[in-house]
């Protein structure tokens, strides 16, 4: 990929291309990304391709206090906005370029626009936010699923009701959660379209079913990483299991080592 | 920055290289002011619960860029801002911090940041109503700090810039690039300079000085009567 970042080059940033390439899902809460991210995932490492997978708050340095301090619902929206940009500039740096650099495919699941969307229905200055997200690097390809509200909402409904967060509650003064989820989806959705533009995003329609949405993604994405296959090799059909992440069983194992690893990691910082 | 006219109350701040005698000044103008019944409310660097754990772990383990270095202190300035700053302010008091923008700013650019990038990021703090510049000479600052051979934290020292593989060493270098950056601020935001070497009653006379004229607009507590 070309090293081209937004506004502000990183001092770290010594070279013009990174042998790997940086493609993003972007959308709105409930759209299907992370079952999508997964499928992806098979699918590229299967037909020879290394991938490296993040998303929002799975940095080592943030990761898990940001999520504890949204579920005090006590933060206020810019030191949110920066909190997100402290995990996601630890991510870039200590993740993201490294992998990038190594030649693999980076695969996240949001980048920035989703902070940045999110920052401007709850008011945030346009210049300063992309300001700060300035030193992101423009990817090589960023897949938008779309969905219509309608289809947000049953998706809402059937993954476990409404969200504090995803509802916008921290700054809706609305009768109910639901009016509250409406809201903000339709606030959300009016700035995606705005970026989908000034950012160049590939809408992907994300109101079919996961195969023909993976269909469509895997079109997009073979295009842009196709003269990184290895040999004469060409890309496989596997993809694995095609049921949607939130719909599998949870696993008690990987509950139990979470949940130890966070005590070790809080006594350890006591 | 947020003009502080949109406030009934007064922001006052200190600003200074370690050892500069910041901090002491604005306790002792802290408590003349509860001493005069005025509504205080002080702000430390630093200071806030919400992000303190990340702090305290990216410091501990060393993760942190001066990137993060940067965006983790902005979140603890931004949530002190939303929290403890703003609604005082609002309601009346005198807002008293020590350390504010430019402590970010110095420390900042000295570690590599883009400087017009680090100031846009602080653009929506409060304006002070009056910032003090604490002026010293470097080995004045470093003889109070380094006297007591303290142990130095490694951010502290500068030790992630790689100046120097002895603490103490690394914490001069880095002290003098802060203090550098210092001086390029007073103007820039017109901070009151006052000189750190004097007495200190001596300087915590001319802050009363300074900061008095302003004192009209802060609300004041009513007399306690049991203590006639």
């Amino acid at each position: 990929m070309k090293v081209e970042p937004y506004w502000l080059r990183l001092p770290e940033l010594t070279e013009e291309y990174f042998p790997g390439k940086l493609i993003v899902l972007e959308g709105t809460d409930g759209v299907g990304r992370s079952t999508q991210t997964r499928l992806l995932k098979n699918w590229l490492e299967s037909s020879g391709l290394a991938v490296f997978d993040t998303g929002l708050t799975r940095s080592q340095l943030a990761g898990r206090d940001l999520n504890e301090a949204k579920q005090g619902h006590t933060m206020g929206p810019r030191t949110a906005l920066l909190y997100y940009g402290t995990d996601f500039a630890d991510r870039l740096e200590n993740e993201m370029i490294p992998a990038l650099k190594a030649g693999y495919i980076v695969l996240t699941d949001r980048y920035i626009f989703s902070l940045i969307a999110r920052a401007l229905v709850r008011g945030a200055d346009r210049e300063w936010i992309e300001k700060l997200y300035g030193f992101a690097l423009k990817p090589d390809l960023t897949l938008y699923l779309k969905a219509s509200l309608d289809e947000l909402l049953s998706r809402c409904l059937a993954s476990g009701g409404f969200d504090y967060w995803e509802s916008g509650m921290d700054y809706l003064h609305a009768e109910t959660m639901y009016d509250a989820f409406v809201k903000h989806q339709t606030a959300l959705l009016q700035e995606f379209d705005h970026m989908s533009d000034e950012y160049g995003f590939v809408v992907v329609d994300a109101n079919r079913g996961i195969r023909d949405v993976f269909n469509s993604l895997r079109n997009e994405i073979a295009t842009v990483v196709a003269d990184m296959l290895p040999g004469e090799q060409q890309f496989t059909d596997f993809v694995g299991q095609f049921r949607p992440v939130e719909d599998q069983p949870p696993t008690h194992k990987t509950e139990l080592t979470e949940m130890l690893r966070g005590l070790l990691s809080a006594l350890e910082e006591e | 920055m947020i003009s502080d006219d949109r406030y009934r109350g007064a922001l006052f701040i200190v600003e200074g290289i370690d050892g500069s005698g910041k901090s002491t000044q604005i306790s002792l103008l802290h408590k003349w002011l509860l001493s005069q019944r005025y509504s205080v409310f002080f702000s430390e660097w630093n200071s806030s619960d919400l992000v303190k754990r990340t702090t305290s772990r990216g410091k501990k383990k060393h993760l942190l860029t001066p990137l993060t270095f940067s965006l983790i202190h902005a979140t603890d300035f931004a949530d002190r801002t939303e929290r403890n700053i703003v609604p005082p302010l609002k309601a009346g008091a005198a807002v008293l911090a020590d350390r504010y923008v430019c402590t970010a700013f110095a420390r900042d650019v000295s570690r590599g940041v883009d400087p017009a990038w680090v100031r846009a990021m602080y653009d929506f703090a409060v304006q002070p109503t009056v910032g003090f510049y604490f002026r010293v000479p470097l080995d004045v600052a470093l003889g109070r700090i380094l006297a007591g051979r303290p142990e130095l934290k490694w951010y502290e020292a500068g030790m992630d810039l790689g100046l120097s593989e002895d603490p103490y060493e690394s914490f001069k270098l880095f002290q003098a690039r802060i203090l550098e950056q210092y001086e390029k601020l007073v103007e820039e935001y017109g901070l009151h300079v006052i000189d750190g070497t004097l007495p200190i009653s001596q300087q915590q006379e001319q802050v009363r000085e300074i900061v008095r004229p302003y004192l009209d607009r802060v609300i004041r507590r009513p007399e306690d009567n049991w203590m006639e």
